[in-house]
């Protein structure tokens, strides 16, 4: 079971590694910018450890691909991006490498590539592994570009949010240890968008970027890894991108502030809808057996048994 | 001396289907395997594996005698979806790599009533030397015509040296497996 004492450890864990990054890159002139997205990932990586997180290798288990393949290429490709700015065409090129690489990656070595019982055939693997590369990808691009345009915390905070409910609900779907992963991910993305408030924040796309990849992941293994429902990960990876609302022409009525409350009460409804429904399933699988399917022989063969 | 090379004959037949190995298939539809496992230290925990399928061979010479069982680990019942929804996952069995626990044997030696067997056992991607005996080999005909045998036997594995290692402590690391099945003579 979830211990709460150790998840608010991790949290604190978490966002004091990256509030330490963020201020240690603070006085590093343009390398300043390299520290956001590199706060988030040793952020939520700090909060893995204490959470119990011991990798027995690199590729072993979905978690270990998740942390120390997955997310330190984020960083690193996200940490160039904001040392060496490039154009959007190459920089789109380079995440989507990365957010195309990650699908077979998260699921390296599981049925869904190896074949059997409950996997993909060949043709299954290629679309599915594409659209699941696009399903990263789409957020983590529009998320990271919408921040360029818009600096300030509500992407930061949208996307914490976004965690702390997928956590939620990745535990209440049976797959505790991935949930309680995406906390402390909420915690190190609390951290950088509250930091944005206090210091200049140069590297915030990055850290967007970083925060996006590694929700994007979780959501990824908790679908397919634990029982994370295909509706509530597509719910959980688009709620952030209500973002972009606040730039919706048909809302230029509305000045700043109601516009923001708009937005933050749509996307904590939708959040709170998803863990809610999450929990009434949790309930409701809770006790209920499954009923046997084995056949039987006819009640003549018993009668006829040592005949 | 007609009489004595039939008798020959006859009794050589006798001899060679004696020697014979009987080959069968494990029945599922009576077939249990389940496991037990401590909770908190108050009570058991139990489930059983619901898609089992396998095949024995039964020699005259214990030797030769050989058990292969394979269990989709997807099919994990412990009467509570939830749990087994928990126990699918990667804190768990992790289903999804490692769809199968296999058990193929490597040693068979004759006991009183059974057999003691010793195989391969892998669970959670890990390998590690099991031995359990083996009680029955009785033998019956249900439904007329199909030839039956059944053997009963039980063992205990810590989940922890197959890289199970959740809750270690709250959840019991000892396991206790039990299996009961029938086989259908091919």
């Amino acid at each position: 079971m979830p211990d709460p004492v150790a998840i608010l450890g991790a949290m604190a864990a978490a966002g004091a590694v990256t509030a330490l990054v963020v201020l240690g890159f603070r006085r590093l002139g343009r390398g300043a910018a390299a520290g956001w997205p590199l706060a988030v990932g040793l952020g939520f990586l700090a909060g893995a450890a204490r959470l119990g997180f011991h990798p027995r290798g690199l590729l072993a288990t979905d978690q270990e691909r998740l942390l120390l393949v997955v997310v330190p290429l984020a960083v690193a490709v996200e940490g160039w991006l904001a040392l060496r700015p490039q154009s959007p065409a190459r920089a789109a090129l380079l995440r989507g490498v990365v957010a195309l690489a990650s699908g077979p990656l998260l699921l390296l070595g599981s049925v869904y590539l190896t074949g059997g019982a409950g996997g993909w055939s060949a043709v299954e693997r290629i679309l599915y592994l594409v659209a699941l590369g696009m399903l990263i990808l789409i957020p983590w691009l529009s998320l990271t570009l919408l921040q360029q345009r818009r600096a300030g915390p509500a992407i930061g905070m949208a996307i914490s949010a976004t965690s702390l409910a997928a956590g939620l609900t990745t535990m209440l779907s049976g797959y505790a240890s991935a949930g309680q992963l995406a906390l402390p991910l909420a915690a190190a993305l609390a951290t950088v968008a509250l930091a944005t408030r206090v210091v200049p924040s140069p590297g915030m796309p990055g850290a967007i970027g970083v925060g996006s990849i590694c929700l994007a992941g979780l959501l990824v293994i908790g679908r397919f890894f634990g029982s994370l429902s295909t509706l509530h990960g597509v719910l959980l990876g688009a709620a952030p991108l209500l973002c972009w609302l606040a730039d919706w022409p048909p809302l230029g009525f509305l000045s700043i502030w109601p516009r923001r409350l708009l937005l933050a009460t749509l996307t904590l409804l939708l959040l709170g809808t998803v863990v809610w429904q999450a929990q009434q399933q949790f309930l409701k699988h809770s006790g209920s057996p499954v009923p046997g399917t084995a056949p039987a022989p006819s009640m003549q063969d018993y009668l006829d048994f040592a005949r | 001396m007609r009489h004595a090379m039939i008798s020959m004959v006859v009794l050589a037949l006798g001899l060679v289907t004696a020697a014979r190995a009987d080959e069968y298939a494990l029945d599922p539809a009576h077939a249990a395997f389940d496991f037990k496992i401590q909770h908190l230290g108050l009570s058991w925990t139990s489930g059983r594996f619901n898609a089992v399928e396998g095949a024995f061979r039964i020699d005259p010479k214990p030797a030769d005698c050989a058990f292969a069982v394979t269990m989709q680990t997807e099919s994990i019942d412990s009467g509570n979806k939830q749990r087994d929804d928990h126990l699918r996952s990667p804190d768990w069995f992790n289903a999804k790599q490692h769809p199968q626990i296999t058990f193929k044997s490597t040693a068979v030696k004759p006991v009183e009533g059974g057999y003691e067997v010793t195989g391969d056992f892998t669970m959670h991607g890990v390998t590690k030397p099991v031995t359990l005996v083996l009680k029955g080999g009785g033998s019956a005909e249900f439904p007329k015509g199909v030839q039956r045998t059944g053997f009963t036997g039980s063992t205990v594995l810590k989940r922890s040296e197959f890289g199970m290692n959740t809750m270690v402590g709250p959840i019991g690391d000892d396991v206790q497996l039990s299996v009961s099945f029938e086989g259908i003579k091919k």
